[in-house]
This record gives C-alpha cells, sequence and structure tokens, in this order.
C-alpha cells in the first residue's frame, strides 16, 4: 500500500471506528463524576456578526477527542454569552465567526482578561478565511482592548502546541492562508490561540455523517490534519506544557524524523 | 621589711626649685639669649681660638648664674613600698601533658624547671612576692604546683594576662614568667602583632618567656573539617578535611569519611617530610532526610602522642531541597490541569507528571510515530525510581490496563517506609479504579466498596463539604489566617461536584471534610478528605475530582485561588510528614553542647486534628557513644503539649534521643541527634611552638629564654611608693661653693676679655 493508500485506509477506519464509539460516550457519560466534571468546549456568543458560523463543528471536535483521546469530553454543545459571569465554569471557550463583531463591555472584557489570566483558555477560528478582514480587525481590537496590540504573537515551530497530542508541522484548517498559529501567551502558558484557518468549518458535520464543507486546497488529508490541531489545542489546553518535560524530549526528537507533513 | 610585708627604702632626686615662675624662667632666658648673641658679636675679629675661649667662658658663666637663679636641690627621701609580685604562669592545658613513651611531657618539664631554680625563686621572693598561677582557659592561682594536672581544654594565654592584668592593680605586677609550649588555639593563635602588643602595654611588665615541649612529638589529627550544616537530600555534598602529620615518616595514610561506621568515601594522603598539613576533599550523596552524625578519621600512626584527634565528628541537617512529587494521572482533565499547574509554579517543587492520553479503548488510526506520547515506564516509575519521590499522587488514575498490578505492593511498602500517596478522586479512581481489595486500596484511608455495580460508586451532585472536629484544627485545612476565617472560607467557595461513593473511613483514619447528605454504610457521613497513618507513611484521599472549582470558579466568584493553593500546600506538607507537622516534636535548645552543659530538649505532643494533647507520657530513650550506657527517662506533656528533658552528657559524641509516645492510641515516634564536643579545641591541632612566646618577650621588653633548664637572673619593674616617711632637701645653690664656682667664673670672664683687649 502507497501513502495515499494508507492514508486513505486509516480514514476509512476512522469513520468505523468512529461510529462504533458512540455507545463508548454513553458509558463514559455514566461513569464520570457528573457533566461538570467532564472537558466542555464552550462556545462565546456575542453582540454583533455572526458568532456560530459552524454550529455541528465544535461538537464534532469534542467527538473526535473523546475518540482518540483518554479525555473524558462533554460532547453537547454549550452556548455561553461573553457578557456571561458563567465563564468561568468552562475554561475551555471557543470564539468563532466570519464578519465583524463589537466589543464586550468593559465588565465583561475585565472578566474575560481575568478568566484568560487565572487560567482558562480561549481559541478563536476565524471562518471568513481572510487576513485582515472584518472577523480578523474585529479580533485584532480585542485582543487589543484585553492585553495590548503586541500581546497577539505567532506561535513558534517548537511550541509545545505543535506536539501536545501530534506531531504537527503547519497549521491547517478548511482552508490554509495563514500556516501558524497567534497566540497570547500569559503567565508561561499560551492562555489564547487565534487561528485564521477555519478549523472549525473542517471539523463541521451534519446529522447525517456528511462533512459539512469541503476543504481546500489538501482535501481529505487536510481535514484529517485539522482535526488532528483542533486535538493538540484541545490537549495543550488541558496539559499545558505537560510534552515539554523532560522526560518527553528523545522520544519526540526521535519521532520528529517519521512525521507526516 | 616590715611585719606588712612592706619595705623601708632611702632614695635621691635631683630638681630645681624655680621660684620665679615660668615668667622669671622667660625673662631668664631672654637675657641668656641676649648675652650670648652679644658675646658671640663681640667675638668678631678675633683668631679662632680666641673667639671659643671668649664665648665658651661667657656661655659658662651664664647658664652658672642661671642656674642659680632657679636654685638647684637634691632632695632626699625616705619611703615606703609594697613588694610588687613576679607571676610565675604556667600553662596547663592538655597539650601540656602530650608526653611520648619515655619522656616526660612539657607540663613535668615546666615543674621541673621550677624545682632546679628553687633558689632563684627564693632570691626574688626577698624583695617581692613571687605568685603561681596555671592557665589554659581561665587564670587560676595556685601556692604551689605540685598535684596540677595538666587538663585545661583550652589555651588562650590572652585571656591569662588579661585576667593577670586585672588581679593587679596599676605598678604591682613587676613581671610575669610565662612557662608554655606556646600552643595557643584562641586568639593569639594566629601570632597577631598588634593585639599581641595592645595585651602586653595594658599589662605594663615585662614578660619573660620560657618554652618547653616533648622531644619526640608525634602525631596525627583530623584538625579541621568544613562541611556545610545543611544538605539537600539526595545531592551531592561537599566536605573537606585538613589532616596534620607531624613527625611522622613519609608514608601513605587513609583518610575515611564515614556515617554510623560505614565508611561513605576514602582519600589517600601522601605524607612527606617536609608539609605537615594536607587537604582532603570528599563527596558523597546523603540518601535520607535528617540530623545525620558524620566523622572523618585517619588511623591511629605508630608512636603517636595523641589518639583523640584522629577523628573528628560533625552534624550536617540533610533537608528536601525541593520535594519531588510523582503525579500519575488516568486522563487529562480540569482537575489534572490546576493542579499540574500548581506544581509546575511551586519552585519547592519537582513534578514528574504522567498521564494517559490514550487508553486501550481510544481509537489508534495513526502510527505511533505521529503521535508525540511516549511509553508508560511503569517499571522505572514504580519500581526503581519510587523512591526517589516524597510523594505519589494517583489522579483519577485506574491501574488495571497499564500492567501496574505488579506493582501496587511497592506502592504500598513505599507508603509503609515513610512516602507518601494522596488519591484523588474520578470515575478511575478508588473503586472504580479497581482498587479494592489491593495492597493501595488497603492503605488508603477509606474502605472502598469491592465489586459494586459501576453506577452506584458514583455520586454525581454539587455539595459544599462539611468540616469534621479533626478537620477544624488540622493543617491541611488551614486556609485562611485563623480556623474561624478557614471556616468561613470553606463555606463561601465554590460548590465541588460528584464523589466516589466509599464504605465509610478506615480504622485509624482522621477524617477531616464529608459530604454533607451522604451516608457511607456505617451510617457516617461519607469521607470526603480523610488523612490515614500508615506505619512510617501517610496517605490522604480527596474522593472528587472537583476541587479545580477552588481554583478557578472561585476566581470567577471574586474568592482568589488562594484557598486551593493553601489546600494543596498544606496537603502535601503533611503527606511528606514536614517536621513542622509531625505529631511528636524533639526540638533540641542546641544541636552542638559542650561537654560539662546539659543537654536540654523541648518535647512537643500533638494530636491528630493538631490541638496541643496534654498528659501524654512520652518515653525519652538516649543512646550516647561509648561508654557510656543508654537510659530513658519519662516526661508527661502539660496542658500546652510540651515538656522539658535535659540531662548531663558524661563524653563527648553524639547523643541520638528517640522519643516515644502513644498518642490517642497511635504510636509517635521521633529522633533528634546532639553532638556534645569537648569544651575547647586544645588536642584538636596541638602545635609545640615558640613564636608566639618570643613575640610576647620582645614586645615587653621581658627576655624569651627558650627551653632554659634554670630561670636566670632577670628583670622585674621596682615597686611602686606607698608612703613618703621623711624627706630632707640639700639646697645647692645655697652653698658657698656654689657661690665661689660662679663668682670665678665671672671673674674668669672678666680677666679674659680684659687679657684680649675688649675692657
Amino acid at each position: 500500500m502507497n501513502d495515499r493508500g494508507r492514508r486513505r485506509f486509516l480514514q476509512q477506519l476512522a469513520g468505523l471506528s468512529a461510529s462504533a464509539g458512540l455507545c463508548g460516550v454513553g458509558l463514559a457519560d455514566a461513569l464520570a463524576l457528573g457533566p461538570k466534571t467532564q472537558v466542555g468546549l464552550t462556545q462565546l456568543s456575542y453582540r454583533g456578526g455572526n458568532a456560530m458560523p459552524r454550529v455541528t463543528g465544535l461538537q464534532r471536535l469534542a467527538w473526535e477527542v473523546d475518540k482518540r483521546t483518554s479525555v473524558d469530553m462533554a460532547t453537547r454543545g454549550v452556548v455561553v454569552p461573553m457578557e456571561d459571569k458563567s465563564i468561568f465554569r468552562h475554561p475551555f471557550l471557543y470564539l468563532g465567526g466570519d464578519q465583524a463583531f463589537a466589543l464586550p463591555s468593559s465588565a465583561a472584557l475585565a472578566r474575560l482578561r481575568r478568566f484568560l489570566t487565572f487560567g482558562g483558555f480561549l481559541l478563536i477560528d476565524s471562518a471568513e478565511a481572510r487576513p485582515g478582514g472584518p472577523f480578523d480587525l474585529s479580533v485584532r481590537r480585542l485582543v487589543k482592548a484585553l492585553f495590548d496590540e503586541r500581546a497577539l504573537k505567532k506561535v513558534k515551530r517548537q511550541h509545545t502546541l505543535h506536539k501536545s497530542f501530534y506531531l504537527l508541522d503547519e497549521v491547517v484548517g478548511r482552508v490554509t492562508p495563514v500556516p501558524y498559529l497567534e497566540g497570547v501567551e500569559r503567565d508561561g502558558r499560551m492562555a489564547l490561540v487565534y487561528t485564521q484557518n477555519d478549523m472549525a468549518g473542517a471539523w463541521a458535520r451534519d446529522n447525517f455523517g456528511r462533512w459539512e464543507y469541503g476543504v481546500y486546497p489538501g482535501g481529505a488529508q487536510q481535514r484529517e490534519m485539522a482535526f488532528r490541531w483542533g486535538i493538540n489545542i484541545v490537549m495543550y489546553a488541558l496539559c499545558i506544557d505537560y510534552k515539554a518535560d523532560q522526560v518527553h524530549i528523545p522520544f519526540i526528537l526521535k519521532r520528529r524524523k517519521w512525521q507526516v507533513r | 621589711m616590715t611585719p606588712l610585708g612592706l619595705k623601708t627604702d632611702h632614695d635621691w632626686d635631683f630638681l630645681l626649685v624655680n621660684p620665679w615662675g615660668s615668667t622669671g624662667l622667660l625673662v631668664a632666658g631672654i637675657v641668656m639669649l641676649l648675652v650670648v648673641t652679644v658675646a658671640w658679636r663681640s667675638c668678631r675679629g678675633h683668631r679662632a681660638g680666641h673667639r671659643i675661649l671668649l664665648f665658651g667662658v661667657r656661655i659658662v658663666a651664664a647658664v652658672a648664674l642661671l642656674l642659680t637663679l632657679l636654685q638647684p636641690t637634691l632632695r632626699e627621701r625616705s619611703v615606703t613600698r609594697s613588694p610588687n609580685a613576679i607571676a610565675v604562669l604556667v600553662d596547663a592545658s592538655r597539650s601540656m601533658g602530650l608526653q611520648a613513651k619515655g619522656e616526660s611531657s612539657p607540663f613535668e618539664q615546666a615543674l621541673h624547671l621550677l624545682g632546679r631554680s628553687k633558689d632563684r625563686l627564693a632570691g626574688w621572693s626577698q624583695k617581692r612576692r613571687v605568685e603561681f598561677y596555671t592557665f589554659g582557659e581561665t587564670l587560676q592561682a595556685h601556692s604551689g604546683l605540685e598535684g596540677v594536672k595538666p587538663q585545661e581544654e583550652r589555651t588562650d594565654v590572652a585571656r591569662a594576662l588579661e585576667a593577670l592584668g586585672q588581679r593587679y592593680a596599676k605598678g604591682d605586677l613587676a613581671g610575669v614568667v610565662l612557662v608554655s609550649d606556646g600552643d595557643d588555639n584562641m586568639r593569639l593563635a594566629a601570632g597577631r602583632v598588634g593585639f599581641a602588643e595592645a595585651l602586653v602595654r595594658k599589662l605594663g611588665a615585662p614578660l619573660h618567656t620560657v618554652w618547653v615541649e616533648g622531644r619526640s612529638f608525634r602525631d596525627a589529627a583530623v584538625a579541621e573539617v568544613f562541611a556545610d550544616e545543611f544538605a539537600f537530600v539526595r545531592n551531592a555534598v561537599k566536605v573537606e578535611a585538613e589532616i596534620v602529620a607531624r613527625g611522622l615518616a613519609s608514608k601513605q595514610v587513609e583518610v575515611k569519611l564515614e556515617e554510623g561506621g560505614k565508611v561513605l568515601a576514602r582519600q589517600v594522603v601522601q605524607l612527606t617530610g617536609g608539609r605537615d598539613r594536607y587537604r582532603v576533599a570528599f563527596e558523597f550523596v546523603p540518601q535520607r532526610i535528617g540530623t545525620r552524625t558524620f566523622s572523618v578519621s585517619i588511623d591511629p600512626q605508630p608512636g603517636e602522642v595523641v589518639l583523640d584527634n584522629n577523628r573528628q565528628l560533625f552534624l550536617v541537617r540533610v533537608i528536601r531541597d525541593r520535594i519531588r512529587v510523582l503525579q500519575v494521572c488516568g486522563r487529562p482533565s480540569w482537575d489534572e490541569r490546576f493542579l499540574r499547574r500548581l506544581l509546575k509554579r511551586d519552585p519547592n517543587i519537582d513534578l514528574i507528571s504522567f498521564f494517559i492520553l490514550r487508553t486501550p479503548a481510544s481509537q489508534a488510526l495513526v502510527p505511533a510515530r505521529e503521535l508525540s506520547l511516549i511509553p508508560f515506564p511503569t517499571a522505572e516509575l514504580f519500581e526503581h525510581e519510587l523512591g526517589s519521590f516524597d510523594l505519589v499522587l494517583l489522579q483519577n488514575f485506574n491501574y488495571g490496563p497499564y500492567g501496574i498490578g505488579t506493582y501496587l505492593p511497592h506502592l504500598r511498602r513505599y507508603v509503609e517506609q515513610g512516602g507518601g500517596l494522596a488519591m484523588i478522586g474520578g470515575d478511575l479512581s478508588f473503586a472504580s479504579g479497581g482498587y479494592a481489595g489491593t495492597p493501595v486500596g488497603d492503605i488508603l484511608p477509606v474502605v472502598l466498596r469491592p465489586g459494586a455495580n459501576a453506577r452506584e460508586l458514583v455520586e454525581t451532585s454539587d455539595f459544599r463539604m462539611a468540616l469534621t472536629p479533626a478537620g477544624r484544627s488540622h493543617p491541611i485545612l488551614q486556609l485562611g489566617q485563623s480556623a474561624r476565617e478557614s471556616r468561613e472560607l470553606l463555606a463561601k467557595l465554590p460548590a465541588l461536584s460528584g464523589v466516589n461513593r466509599v464504605v465509610g473511613a478506615a480504622p485509624g483514619t482522621t477524617v477531616l471534610a464529608t459530604h454533607p447528605r451522604l451516608k457511607g454504610d456505617d451510617g457516617a457521613p461519607l469521607p470526603v478528605v480523610a488523612t490515614r497513618e500508615v506505619q512510617r507513611g501517610r496517605t490522604l484521599a480527596i474522593t472528587t475530582d472537583s476541587l479545580w472549582h477552588w481554583a478557578f470558579v472561585a476566581v470567577g466568584e471574586g474568592l482568589g485561588r488562594g484557598a486551593y493553593d493553601r489546600f494543596w500546600r498544606n496537603a502535601m506538607r503533611w503527606l511528606i510528614r514536614d517536621p513542622e507537622l509531625r505529631y511528636l516534636r524533639v526540638i533540641a535548645d542546641q544541636r552542638r553542647v559542650k561537654l560539662g552543659k546539659k543537654v536540654r530538649l523541648r518535647i512537643r505532643a500533638y494530636k491528630a486534628d493538631y490541638s496541643a494533647a496534654k498528659g501524654v507520657v512520652v518515653d525519652c530513650t538516649v543512646r550516647p557513644p561509648s561508654p557510656a550506657k543508654p537510659f530513658t527517662r519519662q516526661v508527661t506533656t502539660n496542658e500546652q503539649g510540651d515538656a522539658v528533658m535535659s540531662f548531663p552528657p558524661s563524653v563527648a559524641g553524639p547523643y541520638v534521643i528517640v522519643a516515644t509516645a502513644r498518642i490517642e492510641g497511635r504510636e509517635s515516634r521521633e529522633e533528634q541527634t546532639v553532638l556534645v564536643e569537648r569544651q575547647g579545641r586544645e588536642l584538636r591541632d596541638p602545635r609545640p611552638r615558640s613564636a608566639l612566646l618570643r613575640l610576647l618577650a620582645s614586645l615587653s621588653g621581658g627576655e624569651y629564654l627558650g627551653k632554659a633548664r634554670e630561670l636566670p637572673e632577670l628583670s622585674f619593674r621596682d615597686p611602686e611608693v606607698l608612703r613618703v616617711n621623711w624627706r630632707r632637701d640639700l639646697q645647692l645653690w645655697s652653698q658657698w661653693w656654689w657661690f665661689l664656682t660662679v663668682v670665678l667664673l665671672l671673674a674668669l670672664d672678666w680677666l679674659v676679655r680684659r687679657r684680649l683687649g675688649h675692657l
């Protein structure tokens, strides 16, 4: 079997396993110490713009994380307004959109700043796939209001985000206009991660099991890599720099030679 | 000599009465100057011989006249003096007693010297008091030196001279005869000239010194050990020692670093003729914390005079550098995430984390090389390296799928031997993790429900934990500044979510917090936080995986994460048996005590909730160094849980004090080591040397007599006048011969001037 054939086979196998794993989720739900102890990916809603351009993307990512890793994920989607005080019950927040959006109130900004400083994680995913577009400008305005203009920096290739579960290089989503992540580091960890590649677009799948959006230019392989990026981001949010611990380094360096690009 | 020991004497003084005062003297001086000037000017034009004659006669005549005006007088006095003292100062330090086979010791030599100088001393005592002293650490007066043994633990010449200075009033000390081997080991050890000079100036009397020493002095000594008082466990410790070898042939000797008879390191030193000091360095890695006694020693050498100094003990308090924590987590979760973050941020914690990121049930659609996952090093962690951790955290971790079942007995043994183990709840923990009936399950503070239906093992509702009476005073739940503040804070903290259901508390467990509604099988509230002592180790059970609410949700509610941080820091300190959190503590007033002083220990007993345990009978077994015999004393704690125990040590060396008590039915044991040392450092590095004696003699105007066999005649200060009995003045200026001399000189001046044509 050549490389392409092998990958296709693995993807088919993934699809099969995914269907078979549904009952596994149910069992995990029953065993966990309540839904609050599960890891949830919470969507942020906001005033103006379109907060949920990829409705099913986040749920699908949660499902994949649950299947592929040991993390006990809450697969039911939760949406929390950016202005809501309850954001502290959801340490992983997702902010998506494809249009300009309004800045939240100063109280909400202060709360979000505190959320990020004291351990919360925010993934911002642009569905407009256009650097410099209205959503991108809104995101940068938000980051400036939260921290400062220079806080958002390109995430280096050596960062733990590239190796928190899979060994990954270029950042991909439904599209690939920006092959890297940007992020805001707080207290030695990445508290905010921003991608302009519409990752949720690659993750989104309808109730009939069909992918909602085509992935360009890499097709199925790129979609798989988008999932891997999603999983890495979730793993990073949960384990922070675990993969930077000294004990992991020799293994990771060795395997870097073999990774799929 | 009077019966009181006073002595009457005559003395003569020449003095100028000068009744004209200073004004008269000034006028006379000016007149003299004029006379000299005029005389000089008048000499000009004469030959040199005539000029000298003219000027000389004029000057002599003028001086004679001036002297007459000043009224010279010869005064005779009859005075009574108190005879001053000659202090014979003999070194009685232990080094003076060192004796090679067939030779007399320096102290015996000193006695022989004084014996041979009996007549000289008797002669001195005709005019002065001759008083005998010995010195070492202090000055001792003696009527004679018979029966005196050289046993002082220090040689402090400066202190002896200072004491002499205080003992004698000014001028009452005629001089000092100092007999010593010169081995000062206190302030004059370094031979500081400035200090010695100030010392003898203050004494104000000549210091005559005699040097005595053993002829064939042989010694090998561990003169000094350079080691830090603190060391970090499992970190290399450097110890240096100064070895002194005197009078020994060129050879190799072995120097050992030992602990409790076990040799930790060896070094070979090549002795050479030209050197007497050698530096050796050791390195070792202490494996256990606590106050430990080490020694550096050198084997006895043939013909060696002192064996006491061949070994030197020292204490090192081995402490943790950082707490080594092993965090094993069954799956990434927010509870894991906030705990890891806390542990990683703490500079005192050395964290090794292992998280199960993928279970055997997870889909494995990609080859391992595309993943960053590493094999779970079970044997390394749970067999080889387990003992190196201070604390193991099993966080929502089920051992079954990873083949760790065979290592559970290791974990149990690790705890029994002093390790700390915390099990944190979750759907993979406690009974849900399959620990019921296992070696680990048996040492947990909670009894697990074996073989129950998975759904019966967890409860998912929200709750706020309720403090038990023990939890109110236990250090783990001291989240605020006071017990009351802690209670109030706990009531305000965000609710927790879900617990692992257990049968109840295990025997010997201290339950600190319970579920407010759920009960165990015994009808008692379900434990949420419980602690247990397992032989030398400790275990902690937290039956929920939602403590992270205190770290993050609390921040959203404006409470901050301080309570969470304090809870875990307290829990870790308790689990690793931080000395401050032991139930029985033995605190030595001093870890190093001089022989002759008492060893004093304070004993404190605490209940499991850390309130004072009063009326506790504590057995204190003292294990002294040989040849002293071990003994046991019983003390009982007072209302504050305190007791004091003290004893006078009989020999130098390490004393291990083991305190045992039964507090609330639980055996507690605590050990403390106190090092009893000889008073001084007399025999640590005995060095007979004459340099100091030479220095003192030369600075004071005395004589250095070297190794004199007998005392020669020596110079001493005169005694001070105590009383003038009568006085007679002979006024020289009013004598006829004085006048005649003055008149003749004036006449001679007139005659010379006339003959040379001036008149």
